[in-house]
């Protein structure tokens, strides 16, 4: 399909490492575009691209482990797992670059202690969901909402 | 949500969700939704026949796409496959979403929807607002209205949107003032064009709406109100709001409310907006005044851009309302 077409099609950016979507269900509806590091997130807004780029949604995986590589100075939260729960802060800076785009975190581990329980996670859901709500969400308030959406869809 | 096909499918349904809020809160004009569903249907039927599930996008001669101005006041257009990507994949693509999606935008978009397209209404207004400006007969300003019913085709094309082509021919006949104060034409320039709400600038740009709308019958300084009183020509209240926020019915100057003097941002929906800066910025020869914001030749902020209606001024969705009343919608 032509690029005048597919600019009539929602975008969808992904903040993922591992990306084991089936994209083909996806190719006839929307663009879907990926975003792994935190390298991608930073060419975005220090190129200016974020002006060009304009996702109508941003869908972000809060475990990036297989994006970041280990360094022996470096510490993570504790995890057996080796979590690294940095894509909620990846999606930060995202929040006002690309104004109007909804923002959806998920993961597979929403139970590991070094993602829900976890202060910085936390921190920076709760940037997210203040601007899905468009008002003010305490850590606390993140924490509950976040507890409870756990507990039912999410 | 765990996975990302669920949160895809969650972010689709949330910023569609977000668009339709949108919409009620500051009157975007989606445009033909009945259209849409109408071709909808067709490919349903064609699927079903054929016991076929949908073929994606949902396309007949070309993809089916609902039309809008945005907020920014620029046109958009989306695949309805892609601003429905959720439910089509829910129920796997099979033809009987068609009904589900049909049933959403009829339910969220119905009321806001101009069954033309973009592109005719603009031109229909246009052909009007030329078809004024060089009658050559003079029209009392409360007779503009019934003027405008003249031509039967146009009346035809444009019917169930008179108050929608009421206020933007007021409009036009703003933006053309506009530019002839400003020099934007070699006919005349308001000789004291610095942006004072009242005095020169003023007088001249009212008397060049006269001018450009051809209305006689009351002294070219007084600008009478164009957008007419409920007891002249039934004007739905949505229409008839004032171009400024701090105005209102019962400030006490109903004229100033109404005039476009001031260079600042005054409320228009997305819709008006879009349409004031098309008929600036179009060619003449293709009917516009051909109009570049510049420096030498700015355009007024209001036209430049228009500050958003707020859900204050718009109907109660919740009023017993048709959508006649809205203003919006079509009768």
């Amino acid at each position: 399909m032509d690029t005048q077409h597919n600019r009539c099609k929602l975008t969808v950016v992904m903040i993922d490492d591992l990306c084991t979507l089936d994209r083909s269900v996806y190719r006839d509806l929307i663009n879907l575009k990926q975003i792994s590091n935190e390298s991608e997130v930073q060419a975005l807004f220090l190129g200016g691209r974020s002006r060009d780029l304009k996702p109508e949604v941003f869908v972000v995986d809060v475990d990036l482990q297989h994006s970041i590589p280990s360094h022996p100075k470096i510490q993570w939260p504790e995890s057996d797992k080796a979590i690294k729960p940095v894509g909620p802060l990846l999606a930060l800076p995202l929040l006002h670059a690309v104004g109007g785009a909804v923002f959806k975190p998920y993961s597979s581990n929403w139970g590991d202690a070094s993602v829900l329980p976890n202060g910085l996670v936390l921190t920076a859901l709760s940037m997210i969901l203040a601007h899905e709500k468009q008002s003010s969400v305490t850590i606390q308030e993140a924490y509950e909402e976040m507890t409870e959406r756990v507990g039912t869809s999410c | 949500m765990t996975t990302a096909p669920d949160a895809i499918a969650e972010g689709v349904k949330a910023y569609r969700r977000r668009l339709f809020a949108h919409a009620q809160a500051h009157a975007i004009a989606f445009f033909d939704i009945e259209m849409i569903c109408s071709r909808l249907q067709r490919l349903k039927e064609e699927s079903a026949e054929k016991r076929q599930r949908l073929s994606l996008p949902l396309c007949d001669t070309e993809p089916i796409k609902i039309t809008f101005i945005d907020l920014d006041g620029k046109r958009r257009r989306l695949e309805v496959s892609s601003l429905f990507a959720d439910r089509i994949l829910e129920l796997k693509k099979r033809p009987a979403c068609i009904d589900v999606i049909s049933k959403e935008l009829i339910g969220e978009l119905g009321e806001y929807s101009i069954s033309v397209t973009l592109e005719s209404f603009y031109a229909n207004v246009k052909k009007l607002f030329w078809q004024l400006h060089e009658k050559g007969v003079p029209t009392h300003y409360k007779k503009l209205w019934s003027a405008y019913v003249d031509d039967q085709i146009l009346q035809l094309k444009l019917s169930g949107y008179e108050d929608l082509t009421r206020r933007v021919l007021v409009e036009f006949a703003w933006v053309c003032a506009w530019q002839i104060a400003r020099g934007g034409t070699d006919a005349k320039r308001c000789p004291d064009a610095e942006p004072e709400y009242s005095g020169t600038l003023s007088k001249f740009l009212i008397k060049e709406v006269w001018e450009c709308l051809n209305i006689t019958g009351t002294p070219s300084t007084t600008y009478g109100r164009m957008i007419p009183r409920l007891q002249e020509v039934m004007m739905t209240p949505f229409w008839r709001r004032p171009c400024w926020p701090e105005y209102s019915e019962t400030s006490g100057d109903l004229n100033g409310a109404y005039q476009l003097n001031r260079d600042e941002e005054a409320q228009m929906t997305p819709l008006e907006a879009w349409l004031c800066r098309k008929f600036a910025e179009e060619p003449q020869k293709d009917g516009g005044l051909g109009w570049s914001d510049s420096e030498e030749c700015p355009y007024p902020a209001w036209l430049r851009a228009a500050r958003s209606v707020p859900a204050s001024t718009l109907p109660s969705p919740d009023r017993s309302e048709s959508p006649a009343d809205t203003g919006i919608g079509r009768p």
